[in-house]
């Protein structure tokens, strides 16, 4: 239960302080940290239009794409607690669960019948598709080497071992796992979320002809994805077992410099050329390669 | 799989996540092809006349539809009600009595998938029906889609099966071998005629693994075909030349 | 400490099949001199001082410095900057360059022998496979060169494999192909008009 509070407070503050860095780094003062938050309950005052050509899906979509990271968020441990709900396998069911939001949300653009959207809803579909095996050849070295296959178990025990190959592991695994957020959650280098130039977006695209109430529950589940990435991050960080205050803390710090690292890389790196994402993406899936053959080191496979 | 990564040997574990990986890819093009799939025949505007007159049969038509579709839906969100009682049936059947414990934690996997299946339907039905009541209050209207300022919007401009396909088209060309036949524009021309457009993919073993050997072989048995003449008087000859070879042969001792 | 100067050295390699811009592969050479240069340092134990200075000198000051300099003038000279014209050819290079890491990973396997060190020779054999790749796969000359030091790299990761001592032999057959590839081509090279329908381009 705890994990779910400190994730909903994470993601109050964490897209104000990505833009607040946007700010600072180019010499303005910036909106406040809560600003966002403040759009969503503005958002939550509007009504709605919706497009003549949409049907049902695109009205329940982007309530199931929030379902989707609220369950995402509960197979996720922090520390010493285990997650709310725990099980073996249940990092396919993570990354799954995260597939069927993204599925509806997918869908829900093309019921719009205009052309930006399928556009939008081809290229997601394809980024989708070449970012999935990175995460589960990750998850796969996580489980060849602690024997575990389920979130709780793997990080409890990731830290006892006293390998000095752990801290290499634990790079690469950081790399690769912010690679995946800026993927999944469609910033620089990928996807440019401020761009106004619709043949250039992915995910702002998909979500165009959205107002008011479903937009704000978009915004919302964009929220929490970062959080949810951000636990994860900790979570391979942080060995288990120490004082709770001291884990809360750096739970907290860590989500900061995971905001300032994706603030910093979007205001100074450009978005790809569109060509080029797939093979850098694919870029990530090879250096989760590497990080197997790692893996095969640390065990004692490769000797 | 993932349980037995950590006990296996090096080529074992490539070739684990080697599947692994295809899996991965196999799930991922599925979610391609039912978005693609599902949003080209159903979501948007009528593509095409015949289509705008498309409407749903009656409802006890679809009965035995919906019937099923229930229970595929109970299936998957309350798989352990009907694995247990299978996988008892199977054990009883085939006398493999000491499967059934090892069964028993992918059971309670599945059990708690079922939990967590229950808790996104709970979740994503208390946010729609707050929606519904959130947008009693407020002013909903409905407008034309933006079309990035142009308003004379048709549902030709919608996405293609084909184009939503054609970044994994390719991609993936050595394998698919998709060619297209349209006359090219040249240089001087400013504003293009009409022409005609045509993709078509061909199937690369097809052509390249059997239609070659296959070509091969009959280009062959043509040639042997020119003795196949229909006349009667051809294949008595023929019979008679056998004759005279087999006499021959055994004559000089050689069969 | 030598592990992780392995793993990085594999990473590099990575980014070799998904780089775009030449000046990318002259930074990656620069990279790859250095990893190597602190890889001689702490495996190699040589009591033969003037050995060791000579494998210090040629790793830090001609594969990190001098070689990339040279490299940076040529690439100025001709004009060239991308290595593709299209993207879509270093996609099919990534997946090749992850078979060739396991095809290597395999092989090191198969060759247990206790006299070779298996995770330098896995890492050696990658290099090879992906020097090979980057010549097989590019048309210009100039990556031609990258391909042909990436081998180098793997001549001296190979020799590192079988032992911990490096002769002075290897050591000067790595400088002389260093030495004909960049001043040759650096200086020579530059003469052929682009377009010459050689077998080999210097421009796209």
């Amino acid at each position: 239960m705890a994990v779910i509070i400190l994730i909903i407070i994470t993601a109050l503050f964490f897209p104000g302080i990505i833009l607040r860095i946007k700010s600072i780094a180019s010499g303005r003062k910036g909106p406040g940290v809560l600003q966002p938050m403040k759009e969503i309950a503005i958002l939550f005052r509007k009504g709605s239009v919706f497009g003549d050509t949409s049907g049902i899906i695109f009205r329940i979509s982007p309530a199931i794409s929030l379902s989707a990271v609220v369950c995402a968020m509960m197979v996720l441990p922090f520390g010493n607690l285990k997650a709310v709900i725990s099980f073996e396998g249940d990092f396919i069911f993570f990354s799954y669960i995260l597939a069927l939001g993204k599925f509806f949300s997918i869908i829900g653009a093309l019921d719009t019948g205009s052309s930006f959207e399928g556009m939008g809803a081809n290229r997601e579909t394809f980024f989708s598709m070449l970012i999935e095996p990175a995460f589960f050849i990750l998850l796969a070295t996580f489980a060849m080497f602690t024997g575990h296959t389920s979130f709780s178990d793997i990080f409890a025990g990731f830290h006892i071992s006293s390998d000095h190959f752990i801290l290499i592991y634990s790079i690469l695994a950081v790399y690769i796992i912010i690679q995946i957020a800026v993927v999944e959650n469609s910033r620089v280098p990928v996807d440019d979320p401020k761009t106004h130039l619709e043949l250039t977006m992915i995910h702002e695209v998909m979500i165009l002809d959205n107002s008011g109430f479903d937009k704000a529950l978009i915004h919302i589940g964009s929220y929490l994805k970062f959080a949810v990435f951000g636990t994860l991050l900790y979570n391979v960080v942080v060995p288990a077992g120490i004082n709770t205050i001291l884990q809360i803390a750096l739970f907290f710090s860590i989500q900061f410099v995971f905001a300032l690292t994706i603030g910093l890389v979007e205001s100074f790196r450009a978005r790809n050329k569109m060509n080029k994402n797939p093979k850098f993406i694919l870029t990530i899936s090879a250096v989760a390669w590497i990080a197997f053959v790692l893996i095969l080191i640390m065990t004692n496979k490769l000797t | 799989m993932f349980k037995s990564l950590s006990a296996a040997d090096l080529n074992q574990a490539i070739v684990l996540l080697s599947a692994i990986t295809g899996l991965i890819l196999t799930g991922g093009l599925a979610v391609f092809c039912f978005t693609k799939a599902f949003g080209i025949v159903f979501l948007g505007q009528p593509r095409s006349e015949k289509a705008s007159f498309a409407h749903e049969a009656d409802t006890i038509m679809i009965l035995p539809e919906l019937i099923t579709i229930i229970f595929i839906l109970l299936i998957g969100l309350a798989s352990p009600l009907f694995v247990r009682p299978v996988i008892d049936m199977a054990a009883a059947a085939f006398n493999l009595t000491d499967s059934v414990p090892a069964s028993a934690t992918s059971l309670i996997s599945l059990s708690h998938i079922s939990i967590l299946s229950g808790i996104f339907v709970v979740i994503v039905t208390l946010l729609l029906v707050y929606r519904y009541f959130h947008l009693q209050r407020r002013i909903v209207t409905t407008g034309s889609v933006w079309g990035c300022g142009y308003t004379a919007s048709s549902p030709k401009q919608q996405y293609t099966a084909t184009s939503y396909a054609y970044n994994y088209n390719h991609l993936a060309k050595p394998l698919l071998g998709t060619q297209k036949i349209m006359e090219e524009m040249e240089e001087g021309e400013i504003f293009p005629g009409e022409r005609d457009f045509k993709s078509f993919s061909e199937d690369v073993f097809r052509t390249r693994v059997i239609d070659i050997p296959v070509d091969r072989i009959s280009g062959l048995l043509k040639k042997i075909a020119v003795m196949q003449t229909g006349e009667i008087r051809h294949y008595i000859l023929y019979a008679f030349v056998f004759i005279l070879l087999v006499l021959l042969l055994t004559f000089f001792n050689l069969i | 400490m030598v592990d992780y100067l392995i793993i990085l050295f594999a990473v590099t390699l990575i980014y070799f099949a998904s780089a775009e811009r030449l000046v990318n592969y002259v930074r990656l050479i620069g990279i790859q001199g250095l990893l190597l240069f602190g890889i001689a340092i702490f495996e190699l134990k040589e009591i033969n001082s003037a050995n060791m200075i000579f494998i210090a000198a040629e790793t830090l000051l001609i594969k990190t410095i001098i070689v990339p300099y040279l490299l940076g003038r040529i690439i100025k000279r001709s004009g060239v900057a991308k290595v593709h014209r299209q993207a879509m050819p270093g996609f099919y290079l990534l997946i090749l360059s992850i078979f060739a890491l396991l095809f290597s990973v395999i092989i090191a396997n198969l060759v247990l022998n206790q006299y070779i060190n298996t995770v330098f020779m896995a890492i050696a054999l990658f290099t090879l496979f992906t020097g090979l790749l980057l010549i097989v796969t590019h048309k210009l000359i100039i990556s031609h060169l990258i391909g042909f030091l990436v081998i180098e790299n793997a001549v001296f990761l190979f020799s590192m494999a079988v032992g911990n001592r490096m002769p002075m032999l290897i050591n000067i057959g790595i400088l002389l192909d260093i030495f004909v590839g960049v001043l040759i081509l650096g200086f020579f090279g530059l003469r052929l008009k682009p377009r010459t329908n050689e077998l080999t381009l210097l421009k796209d």
